[in-house]
């Protein structure tokens, strides 16, 4: 029956072609949404980093003595363009008076007077908040890094006075840390969360990214069921000339093949998007892994895709078993939230800590899940631990294999049609694979 | 000569309710043999057991030799069934669907071709074939399941209330296609309908079932002689008095002949389709 499962499949692929929600969301969405997300991001930040260049600050010196011109030059040396002001105008500003300016910087009366007795003097920045935007404290935390580039001027100053012909450098760092982090035996001058944070956004969040579309592709393996029993499909199609395990296969092959046009779209647009977010900076930016020898493995990738393959198939299988049970779309839809948790728990947990490091219990539960394994499988492309990774490609396949066998039995019984998940129902457990069982041992 | 359809003490019991209980009936070939009996009566719960989608608590089916049991893929080649509540994948147009049922019999390119052409020509929605069934109305919708049951010419055509639902017009439509086609081609047809003045047009023989047991079996001719009533629907009242008693069956008679009810929506029988429990869906 070679032929009726190809029919299968090419009913559903051009079924969830057509079906404009669908394709708005697993294909659409990435391929527009990640790169906007990045673009929009490194347009936000490079418009911060363009107010950052351009500030224009209104000056109320009431000092007017030496250290208030040295502090005003400082700033200007440091490309602030400096408007003077008298008091009545700021408290206009203050007031909500319009200034084409960033901000006040009031240098108050005796602010030399203070610096020369070796006491502290201040300076006050006047913000006024409007938009409330991120771009709106820029100008204020750019001054504050300019006062405290003075302060240490100031201190340099002192220094020297006190420790004639003395590094003023030295003198303030009695104590200071320089961190190595070993790579397989090579010593690196680089903080070790510099390295995991650098390893976090290449190969973690790819995979989560892969999670998520193994969400949307279990929900589609479910609607594809469950549209059939809403929409009264599902009995025509059972009485056709074509084995029922064709009708579970070319489900599930639909799904996958419309997925791997998904994870194509998802890479396409998510490369983009980390593209717009690493020009900006992020922890380790600038930090090249392939530099420190972490060069993912071929075959650690091979064992990623294995593991992603082995995930999607078993998420699948799992979708379409519960869907079976449902009667329209959306209980199908809500059900496979419940496949969801287990999804993302173990990604989550997995980002934070090596399964090595859990305790027993934990590491049993994450074992017991068969989608934690692509995340293991991503941090062992760079650590070539793949004792776990084997390990959860085995049970990933017994898992498999067990839960589209239930699926087949489902469909080629008449539990397909009978099968109803009534969680008030009296007698049943609310847990429709227990319920399943159980009847089944009744007859 | 092998039967087309031949049940053996049909049984089907759900956890508190008897579908069915010890049913056994005969359809010859050629044959248009409807299935009669109040909601709940096991009608549409007979018919998914011989169309290999249920399967019974006891007996056994036959089709043209064939045991629905052993061997139901052997069954589904020669077979098809439309349901009384059936859909279109909406996505596909008319044509594409026809395709899709089509490609899953083993013919060459030039009989699929043909089996396709023999449904859009029974359909006879002329352009609309190609458009998206998503935009059919319920009545085009069943013309072309109906064209999709009947093209590929089985030897045992099951249909549930083939024309269920359907306006004047359609149901018309519906019911000329069967009668015509169907005894063109030789095609066996077992269905099952509440319109008795439906069955009484298209049926060779009826059988009366009620509360999952065959009451009485013949054609609507002699039935109506045998119960001295005026027709088919008399006969159904007089074998269903026991469900009057219960108040399951509405009492009221209606005064349409043949001509009238190919053109009625509803007959009085119908009036009990009630709500959620009591419709043929629960049967089954």
């Amino acid at each position: 029956m070679g032929s009726g499962l190809l029919n299968i499949v090419k009913k559903e692929v051009k079924e969830m072609v057509r079906d404009p929600r669908l394709l708005l969301g697993m294909i659409i969405v990435p391929l527009v949404m990640f790169p906007v997300m990045g673009l929009a991001m490194s347009a936000s930040m490079s418009t911060v980093e363009e107010s950052a260049s351009h500030i224009e600050i209104g000056l109320v010196d009431h000092d007017m003595a030496m250290r208030s011109s040295e502090f005003t030059s400082f700033l200007e040396a440091r490309e602030v363009i400096v408007t003077h002001y008298t008091d009545a105008e700021m408290n206009d500003f203050i007031a909500g008076g319009e200034y084409d300016v960033d901000l006040f910087v009031e240098i108050p009366v005796g602010f030399t007077a203070e610096i020369e007795s070796n006491a502290t003097a201040y300076v006050v920045l006047y913000t006024r908040m409007e938009t409330y935007s991120i771009s709106e404290g820029i100008p204020a935390d750019v001054v504050s890094d300019h006062v405290y580039e003075y302060r240490q001027q100031l201190l340099d100053e002192r220094i020297s006075q006190t420790y004639p012909g003395q590094d003023p450098v030295l003198v303030e760092n009695p104590v200071l840390v320089s961190s190595v982090s070993i790579v397989d035996g090579e010593v690196h001058q680089t903080r070790p969360t510099d390295i995991t944070g650098q390893l976090m956004s290449q190969s973690i969040m790819m995979p989560m990214v892969l999670m998520i579309l193994l969400i949307l592709a279990a929900q589609l393996a479910a609607v594809s069921v469950a549209m059939e029993k809403e929409e009264k499909t599902l009995e025509t199609l059972l009485t056709m000339p074509v084995a029922r395990s064709s009708i579970l296969f070319g489900k599930i092959a639909g799904v996958v093949a419309i997925s791997a046009l998904a994870v194509v779209a998802y890479i396409f647009g998510f490369s983009i998007y980390m593209g717009g977010m690493m020009s900006v900076g992020s922890p380790g930016a600038g930090l090249s892994l392939s530099d420190l020898g972490l060069v993912p493995s071929l075959e650690g990738m091979v064992l990623l895709l294995v593991t992603l393959f082995l995930s999607l198939v078993s998420a699948l299988s799992l979708a379409v078993l519960i869907a079976s049970f449902t009667e329209d779309v959306r209980s199908a839809q809500s059900l496979i939230g419940v496949i969801a948790v287990p999804i993302f728990v173990p990604a989550l947990i997995l980002m934070f800590m090596d399964i090595s490091q859990m305790p027993t219990v934990i590491q049993g539960v994450i074992m017991a899940i068969p989608f934690s394994y692509p995340i293991i499988a991503s941090k062992a492309l760079y650590t070539g631990e793949y004792l776990y990774v084997l390990i959860g490609i085995v049970y990933q396949v017994i898992f498999t294999t067990i839960t589209i066998y239930l699926a087949a039995r489902l469909f080629s019984s008449e539990k397909i049609l009978t099968a109803r998940l009534n969680l008030k129902k009296k007698g049943g457990t609310g847990f429709p694979l227990i319920d399943l069982m159980t009847s089944r041992k009744k007859k | 000569m092998t039967n087309a359809v031949e049940t053996q003490g049909l049984s089907k019991h759900y956890k508190n309710v008897v579908a069915l209980e010890g049913l056994s009936i005969t359809v010859n070939p050629g044959e248009v043999y409807g299935l009669i009996g109040p909601n709940g009566a096991g009608k549409s719960t007979t018919l998914r057991i011989v169309t290999t989608l249920l399967q019974p608590t006891a007996g056994g089916v036959k089709v043209f030799g064939i045991d629905v049991l052993d061997k139901p893929e052997d069954v589904r080649k020669i077979i098809s069934y439309l349901p009384e509540e059936a859909g279109s994948y909406k996505q596909l147009t008319g044509r594409e669907y026809l395709n899709f049922m089509a490609d899953f019999f083993d013919v060459d390119d030039s009989h699929r071709t043909e089996m396709v052409n023999r449904g859009i020509e029974i359909a006879g929605l002329d352009e609309r074939i190609d458009d998206r069934t998503k935009e059919y109305s319920k009545g085009m919708r069943r013309r072309l399941l109906i064209a999709r049951a009947l093209m590929t010419l089985p030897k045992l055509a099951v249909l549930d209330e083939p024309a269920s639902g359907l306006d004047v017009k359609h149901a018309y439509y519906v019911r000329g296609i069967i009668r015509d086609y169907v005894k063109k081609h030789g095609v066996t047809v077992l269905l099952s309908s509440h319109n008795m003045l439906e069955v009484e047009f298209l049926c060779d023989r009826v059988g009366l079932i009620d509360e999952g047991k065959l009451v009485d079996v013949g054609s609507p001719k002699d039935l109506t002689r045998k119960y001295n009533a005026t027709n088919l629907e008399d006969v159904f009242i007089k074998v269903t008095e026991g469900e009057l008693a219960k108040g399951t069956v509405r009492p009221e008679r209606g005064t349409g002949g043949p001509a009238n009810a190919l053109g009625m929506k509803a007959n009085t029988t119908q009036g009990s389709d009630g709500g959620p429990g009591t419709g043929e869906g629960s049967d089954g």
